[in-house]
């Protein structure tokens, strides 16, 4: 299924990466590096990434790290260790740069291009960041995918027959639903529902509270206050949580947790799957809307429905399960590993985009709806404005005219119109004409919005443009035609088109609103000459290890063979080994290379001395130690 | 192709549709020629606007199924189209404003209210007035009202 010509790699479910001085984006041991080093330890980044500060207020409250915002409200988080603040974007980065090197070492084969998913309730700010990161990481990203859609190509690919299916995933932290229709090889999305703010870590944090507030009553300390207690708890609240996926109840065993003038201080508790269940009812019901939702979008029934697909690792949660079966009233599909497939079906997807697999074609839609900012209250500005709809005739009646404010920025009673409502399938382009609001205007600024909020500033917005020199004329009479486009890509564009003048103004939303172009430039950059200094240490490291045991080695075959060589050769590689000591302590990479290439010289000299001596001793010698 | 293919990206689709004419004569069995026929027949009767007093297209011929088509037919010949037309699919320009057009006729006959709406008004139009000559100026895509 993998497709060398396409250079695949998904980025699915990526949760943790380390950045601390020392060592940048070790994955194994993140999550040790966590309880010793909070503060400098990221997880779920992911959460972070294309957001401002005002959309993950609750989120940030919930990590080990501390996250900060800049002068434009985006966040940052911010790295103590190294005096840095990170953009969600370079961490992510770097857990791709690292994905990327594992992929290229497995295949031997450079990985330039990857395929990118991401969860499909993802707003088009966090999906442009994920792409920055890929940038940042050195990628050419073919398309960003939403990963509910990844995981029915999975599913899908090898099958034949013509389903509906619905997929459910539930990740580490966020929530998609995903109703698709798959025939004749189209993989067909009818709607998509989610919830961007619930996954695993969610179920983790209500042990922790529980955890920690059974603490509070018996011993009278907060431990969320500490944050190294808070990583350990949250530590042992997954590893519970993992464990009443199989077993019906689990001990949570957490010494030394912390430590009072009487003493430290223990944890040791049991934790019963029906207490876990009760724990996290209210996530658990939080499940079911988007469900409801997204078969409600698709226009079906749940008997409609015949297959349920259960993706990300919180769905091997026994309640989670139960949720499902009792919703749809179907037995969920395990055949699949919720953790891999979507990173299955986005190289599927590369397959596609590469030309290399023929016969399918996915055709996706957009979560959220797309619109600009129209004014508020319609009704009563159109008794006020008469004009405004007077001299519509005919079919234009028909279609919505609305009235626009001239107003620089968003109005709290504006509200949003949407252009491209959700769950279209891509690419599209769809117009709306508009009008003014006032008499005389002659400028009208467009905002860009993404979401399903009646009032325009509850929306995110994603830019905007100006169109002014619409020849004054009483409000309601210009008319200005509006047109949203996506292409396959998922470039949004908008233009605005004054009738009466053929004015144009456009606008193509390429970054996200957390970076900007300049800074993402910056960022790939110095993610390369950090790739560089990675690289120099790894080799450091490297020959170092390699000149210690060759240290070893050499003294080693001193000792045993010594004696059966010259007394002048074996003091000129005791110097060599001297010398090459000496540099391994103090000396440069070259340097140390250098002194292990003149031991390696001295030492094939002796060996050779020795083998002449007596074959059978140098038989003892063996291969060479060093390789 | 090259030259129907340029021609379709400057709106002509009668002379691409000639230059494709050709091709087919010429190389019966060449690779992308049955995306690009589609291509221009999607084109040509999209813009052929004959519902609604010139406002609307024919939104079956787009897609290419009989008006009386039932709902299975009609899908099996969307998802036929998409497979040709999907951009991800056909790399020959203009593949994507076809396929606009193409999803957005499907979005219209796949909604049983706005099918029925749709066909109360082709009814109407196709009863009141002969449809124009088929050679009529085509518009580009772009500026049509859906």
């Amino acid at each position: 299924m993998a497709s060398s010509a396409a250079q695949i790699h998904a980025l699915g479910g990526i949760g943790i990466a380390t950045y601390s001085s020392s060592s940048k984006s070790n994955l194994n041991s993140a999550k040790r590096q966590a309880v010793v080093n909070p503060e400098n330890t990221f997880s779920s980044v992911k959460r972070f990434i294309g957001s401002r500060m005002d959309e993950v207020a609750e989120e940030s409250k919930q990590v080990s790290y501390r996250v900060v915002k800049d002068e434009n409200e985006n966040v940052k988080l911010d790295c103590p260790a190294i005096g840095k603040q990170f953009a969600a974007e370079e961490i992510s980065a770097q857990v791709l740069r690292k994905l990327v090197d594992d992929a290229s070492s497995f295949l031997d084969e450079k990985v330039t291009r990857a395929v990118i998913t991401v969860p499909a309730y993802f707003n088009d700010s966090q999906r442009r960041a994920t792409k920055d990161a890929g940038r940042i990481a050195g990628l050419d990203v073919l398309r960003i995918i939403n990963e509910p859609t990844a995981a029915s190509l999975a599913y899908g690919f090898e099958r034949k027959s013509n389903e509906t299916i619905l997929v459910f995933d539930l990740g580490g932290g966020t929530f998609d639903v995903s109703v698709l229709e798959v025939s004749e090889g189209v993989f067909q999305v009818l709607s998509t529902c989610g919830d961007t703010h619930l996954g695993g870590d969610d179920f983790d944090k209500r042990v922790v509270d529980w955890l920690a507030s059974n603490f509070k009553k018996d011993e009278g300390i907060d431990l969320l206050k500490d944050k190294q207690a808070l990583q350990r708890l949250t530590e042992a609240a997954e590893k519970a949580k993992i464990e009443l996926s199989s077993l019906t109840q689990t001990n949570i065993s957490l010494p030394f947790i912390t430590a009072t003038a009487d003493g430290p201080k223990h944890i040791e508790t049991t934790l019963t799957r029906t207490k876990f269940r009760e724990l996290c009812s209210d996530l658990l019901d939080r499940c079911k809307t988007p469900v409801e939702n997204s078969l409600r979008d698709a226009r079906l029934k749940f008997k409609d429905i015949d297959e349920v697909i259960l993706v990300g690792g919180s769905t091997r949660i026994p309640a989670v399960q139960e949720v499902v079966r009792k919703l749809t009233g179907k037995e969920p599909n395990v055949t699949v590993n919720p953790d891999e497939v979507v990173a299955l079906g986005a190289a599927v997807q590369a397959g596609v985009l590469a030309g290399d697999v023929s016969h399918i074609v996915l055709l996706d839609v957009t979560p959220l709806s797309l619109g600009t900012n129209t004014v508020g209250d319609v009704r009563k500005r159109c008794r006020e404005c008469t004009t405004s709809t007077r001299n519509l005739r005919g079919s234009e009646r028909a279609e919505v005219l609305q009235v626009q404010r001239r107003n620089e920025t968003l109005r709290t009673d504006s509200v949003m119109s949407k252009i491209i409502p959700r769950n279209t399938t891509l690419p599209t382009s769809k117009s709306k004409v508009f009008t003014t609001v006032d008499d005389g205007q002659t400028r009208v600024r467009f905002h860009v919005l993404q979401g399903e909020r009646e009032f325009a500033r509850d929306n995110k917005c994603l830019g905007s443009f100006l169109l002014d020199g619409i020849p004054p004329a009483p409000r309601g009479v210009p008319k200005i035609d509006v047109k949203f486009d996506i292409d396959a890509n998922g470039i949004l564009s908008a233009t605005a088109t004054d009738r009466a003048t053929g004015n144009k103004q456009e606008i193509t939303i390429t970054g996200s609103t957390t970076l900007s172009k300049d800074e993402v430039e910056k960022m790939v950059k110095e993610a390369e000459r950090f790739a560089k200094d990675d690289k120099q240490k790894r080799e450091a490291i490297d020959t170092k290890n390699q000149a210690d045991s060759v240290v070893y080695q050499t003294e080693k075959q001193l000792k045993e063979f010594g004696e059966k060589i010259p007394g002048e050769v074996k003091e000129k590689i005791e110097s060599k080994l001297q010398e090459l000591e000496d540099k391994i302590g103090s000396g440069s990479t070259q340097e140390i290379k250098d002194s292990m290439a003149a031991l390696n010289q001295v030492m094939q000299i002796g060996q050779s001395m020795c083998n002449q001596a007596g074959p059978e001793a140098g038989a003892g010698a063996g291969p060479s130690p060093w390789r | 192709m090259d030259i129907a293919e340029k021609k379709l990206s400057e709106n002509d689709y009668v002379g691409a549709k000639k230059f494709l004419t050709k091709t087919q004569n010429l190389y019966p069995h060449l690779d992308g020629l049955s995306q690009v026929s589609m291509m221009i027949h999607v084109y040509i009767t999209a813009a052929n606007k004959i519902i609604n007093g010139g406002k609307e297209s024919d939104l079956y011929g787009v897609i290419g199924v009989d008006p009386l088509a039932d709902d299975e037919a009609l899908k099996k010949q969307y998802k036929k189209l998409a497979l040709l037309l999907h951009p991800d699919k056909n790399k020959f320009r203009g593949a994507e404003g076809a396929f606009k057009l193409v999803s957005n006729a499907w979005s219209v006959l796949s909604n049983k209210t706005k099918r029925s709406a749709y066909d109360q008004m082709r009814k109407l139009s196709t009863g009141m007035q002969k449809p124009p000559a088929p050679s009529q100026p085509n518009k580009p895509p772009g500026s049509s009202k859906w």
